[in-house]
């Protein structure tokens, strides 16, 4: 049952995002034909530059509100009128969340790879460049990669605290949205006093950080590194403790209203 | 088949169902019947897990309710429960995908008796066309209990004789339909068995038959007495 909920999750995905996605993918293959164009005739590089615009704006437009239609989804089958269809499966609460934060997540990914690859199509992203970094200073390189999987894994981590915050506001029968605002003002606090404790373990394993020379590298990355794998553990833990949280309030607060 | 025991449901401070318990045979069509705010959508919605109740505990086929028991079970909410860009059509595979027990013909055919078309979105059709959408599809399963919540709310007076012959024509055989509503002269004459709500209390359960010998009127004329206004207040 799980996966079906969560293939019926992609179809919706895929129903909703198509247009935007194929009218990038139209525009971004204008955008190289017309650079291949301008090689022959000058006046194609003005409908290429024109093109090239429209391709980037579509590729953030698109990804934007692939992370949007997430939450929207959330909202929609977990919280109001498709809740009825959703929570009379024969699926416990907690798988019914986790399904909501895969299907999700691999809405987020697919999203992510099919921009890459458009940036990287039309030279936004230079890929041998990247790979060149590793030799050119791999500190720099693993930094790099460090930070685009902290990256990744912090996208996970905030689909499952915004489904918590919906599912905390939807959890009282008034002022919903006032509530969910509260929700991201208590996590803002918390991940706040997390990144302290984070500092302060830092400081206890590495008594010079603050005084770690800049023109040092190596030494630069191994300080920052130790606050960026820390952070993304408490993110993690943050994230696990939201999935609870969320569950908890689906069992027991959410009263689904009609309309 | 299904019995309920001293079920209270309370919010905050607000008592919305006090202390109901009312047992239901198999192979019968049961009415919950009272008017608006008495407790009928809380009862739905207990036996449908939605919420949890403050005490008391639901038993089906004599085993405390379960969540393999939602498989038999098929729900019609108040208000439709489809994705509005979808097709009707798409709205019957995706039934069929996620129920094992439903048959896309019999969906398809209730389809075509209320004349609703299968290749248009949910959101071209009417309140009462998308109603019956959601009709077909929970008649399209065969399960042991089927709970219909107001089915005959924004639908025409013609379809609503239509819609219970449907209903008694296509559930499963032997199972059991609880029909809540407020339009008791539409469904009396099907009813077996009635619970009447009111202020959150059961007032009476029965069989339909027992209660118009008891009090020597018609389902809907007892109902029009228990649930009279006083003309003083007016």
């Amino acid at each position: 049952m799980m996966k079906k909920l969560y293939k019926w999750d992609l179809i919706h995905y895929f129903g909703q995002l198509k247009w935007i996605f194929l009218g990038t993918l139209f525009v971004t293959i204008l955008s190289v034909v017309f650079d291949m164009l301008s090689e022959i005739n000058f006046v194609w590089a003005m409908f290429h530059q024109t093109a090239f615009i429209i391709s980037i704006v579509g590729i953030l437009i698109g990804l934007a509100y692939a992370f949007f239609s997430i939450f929207q989804r959330y909202y929609h089958t977990i919280l109001k009128d498709e809740a009825y269809f959703t929570h009379t499966l024969p699926l416990s609460k907690g798988k019914i969340l986790l399904t909501k934060v895969l299907s999700g997540f691999t809405l987020f990914l697919l999203a992510i790879i099919v921009a890459v690859s458009l940036l990287i199509w039309i030279d936004v992203i230079n890929v041998q460049q990247f790979l060149d970094l590793r030799q050119l200073d791999s500190n720099l390189f693993n930094m790099s990669i460090l930070s685009i999987a902290s990256m990744v894994i912090m996208f996970f981590v905030s689909i499952v605290v915004i489904y918590a915050a919906l599912s905390f506001g939807f959890s009282f029968n008034k002022r919903e949205w006032l509530y969910v605002f509260v929700y991201f003002i208590l996590y803002y606090v918390s991940n706040q006093v997390l990144s302290m404790i984070n500092f302060g373990i830092n400081l206890l394993i590495n008594p010079n950080l603050l005084a770690v020379d800049d023109t040092d590298p190596t030494a630069m990355f191994s300080a920052l590194s130790g606050i960026l794998i820390i952070q993304l553990i408490f993110s993690i833990g943050l994230g696990v403790v939201n999935y609870f949280i969320a569950r908890y309030l689906m069992t027991h607060k959410i009263n689904l209203k009609n309309g | 088949m299904l019995e309920a025991i001293n079920l209270t449901k309370a919010y905050d401070n607000l008592l919305v169902l006090d202390g109901a318990s009312f047992k239901i045979s198999k192979n019968q069509i049961c009415g919950l019947l009272g008017p608006n705010g008495s407790g009928k959508t809380t009862i739905i919605k207990l036996i449908n897990d939605l919420i949890q109740p403050t005490s008391g505990q639901i038993l089906f086929f004599d085993q405390k309710l379960s969540l393999k028991d939602k498989s038999n079970i098929a729900y019609l909410p108040e208000k439709s429960a489809l994705n509005m860009g979808q097709f009707v059509l798409g709205a019957i595979k995706m039934y069929q995908d996620f129920f094992i027990d439903f048959n896309p013909e019999h969906a398809k055919h209730i389809l075509n008796l209320f004349e609703v078309p299968l290749t248009k979105r949910l959101a071209q059709l009417s309140k009462g066309q998308r109603g019956k959408v959601q009709l077909a599809l929970t008649l399209g399963r065969k399960v042991d209990l089927y709970i219909l919540d107001e089915p005959l709310d924004g639908m025409d007076p013609a379809s609503r004789d239509l819609i219970m012959k449907i209903v008694i024509k296509y559930k499963k055989q032997d199972s059991t339909v609880i029909i809540s509503t407020h339009q008791i002269t539409d469904i009396e004459s099907y009813l077996d068995y009635v619970i009447l709500l009111k202020k959150g209390q059961i007032l009476e359960s029965s069989t339909a038959k027992a209660l118009e010998k008891a009090h020597n009127m018609s389902l809907s004329a007892y109902f029009k007495e228990v649930y009279k206004y006083d003309e003083e207040i007016i």
